[in-house]
């Protein structure tokens, strides 16, 4: 094993174990989408590391779970398709990127892997100017499960650009990413590189034509494997009509 | 793949069908160990309750997250568990006030007779090897693992923990990581 892998294979450890923060974050992020896909090498350790994972888990004693857990779950089953608001939180949300505009030094993540800090401020200030546009249309996308976070899309008839943003988004299972899809008439493309929240914060400039989709969704991906393409009614994590 | 396996990957299959008495029975075979997972890394009843009941209500709305040709579905909703924990103590902040409460929650081992009371023997068995495997690594190695995976710390945090450099961390925790995938790995070929 070269000593670059060594390095890499050592980073996706701790990726693994959820336990990077800052730049070693900001680096395996991007090595998971620019390197480990075509990589074998990492490819199957990061599996072999999923695998011990899971194993690692048993190493805690087990405990009954009260009543009370069961009857919940019951509950939200018996609740399911769980619909959020639509529109409800955008107020917050606007909020929440303007906060992030004038926050110093905040890292996010970005479809570009741009690192830059004043790229990123640039970005949400140009989400924030997106959002008060006249004819501007934010639309929250749906989750799939009651506790993954807000996402809004951001597209309006004068505007270019398509944004995404996401606040208290769950960072996907170790190994796996976040996949943009864009769909018309029930057909998808995949848009933009696989991307991870850094901080549960996703910021995404997309450079399409928003009136030629319909439909934006975004499902979970293994990373290093093709992703497969979504149907109108398959699984993902985040849907929305546009 | 074992039999609990080959179980877990048909009761899978009928749970993404619609079957709900699939979902109560892998609840029943998995709740013990995702409880346990949970309470041991937020050290918190309220936190672990949470971070189980979310990991449950996610398989039921999403099945097809699990794709069996990645792994064992033990190993991916137990990760699935082990992640919402981890994320739900650190959204809570209260990573500090836990670690004096965790001391009254180490593990206690050499239980598996008790333990097969609280979940069947099929996890018993693998428990045991993975606890065996755990010791066989140098104890500088299993304290840093532990502290990632069970104490839901940032190796920054345990590099200041421990007041070593945080490139020792890395290093530590990759050759934990490997040796305990070998120590499994002759467990899984005996």
């Amino acid at each position: 094993m070269s000593q670059d892998h060594e390095r890499t294979i050592e980073l996706l450890a701790g990726y693994m174990l959820l336990a990077l923060e800052g730049e070693d974050s900001a680096e395996a992020d991007r090595l998971l989408s620019e390197h480990v896909p075509a990589c074998l090498e990492c490819r199957s350790a990061l599996a072999e590391m999923r695998a011990t994972m899971g194993d690692l888990a048993l190493a805690a004693p087990p405990v009954p779970a009260p009543d009370l857990v069961l009857a919940r779950i019951r509950h939200g089953i018996a609740d399911v398709p769980v619909r959020r608001r639509r529109g409800a939180g955008l107020v917050a949300l606007v909020a929440s990127v303007a906060a992030l505009v004038g926050m110093a030094g905040f890292s996010l993540s970005l479809g570009s892997r741009a690192r830059d800090a004043e790229a990123q401020r640039g970005t949400a200030l140009a989400v924030l100017n997106a959002m008060q546009q006249p004819g501007a249309d934010p639309v929250p996308l749906e989750p799939s499960t009651e506790s993954t976070g807000a996402l809004v899309e951001i597209s309006g008839p004068d505007l270019e650009t398509m944004y995404l943003y996401g606040s208290d988004v769950p960072a996907p299972q170790p190994g796996n990413a976040y996949q943009l899809w864009l769909g018309s008439g029930g057909s998808f493309t995949p848009v933009g590189q696989p991307f991870v929240p850094e901080g549960g914060l996703v910021l995404l400039e997309l450079t399409v034509d928003p009136s030629l989709y319909d439909e934006i969704l975004i499902t979970e991906e293994p990373i290093g494997v093709a992703p497969s393409v979504p149907t109108p009614d398959g699984g993902h994590t985040w849907r929305a009509s546009i | 793949m074992q039999e609990g396996d080959r179980l877990d990957l048909e009761l899978h299959r009928r749970l993404s069908a619609g079957d709900r008495s699939a979902f109560e029975e892998l609840y029943g075979r998995y709740s013990a160990a995702a409880y346990g997972l949970a309470l041991r890394v937020t050290a918190q009843e309220a936190l672990a309750q949470e971070a189980v009941q979310d990991a449950f209500l996610a398989l039921w709305r999403a099945p097809e997250a699990y794709d069996p040709s990645r792994g064992i579905f033990r190993s991916f909703f137990l990760s699935l568990v082990h992640h919402r924990a981890v994320d739900t103590v650190r959204r809570e902040e209260r990573l500090r006030k836990r670690t004096e409460r965790a001391s009254n929650l180490e593990p206690v081992t050499g239980e598996d007779v008790a333990e097969d009371v609280v979940e069947g023997s099929y996890l018993a068995v693998r428990r045991k090897e993975v606890r065996e495997a755990l010791q066989t690594l140098p104890p500088e190695q299993r304290t840093v693992l532990e502290m990632a995976y069970f104490d839901g710390h940032t190796q920054a945090r345990i590099a200041e923990v421990l007041q070593i450099p945080i490139g020792t961390v890395k290093t530590r925790t990759f050759a934990a990581m490997r040796k305990l995938r070998q120590a499994l790995d002759g467990e899984d070929a005996a």
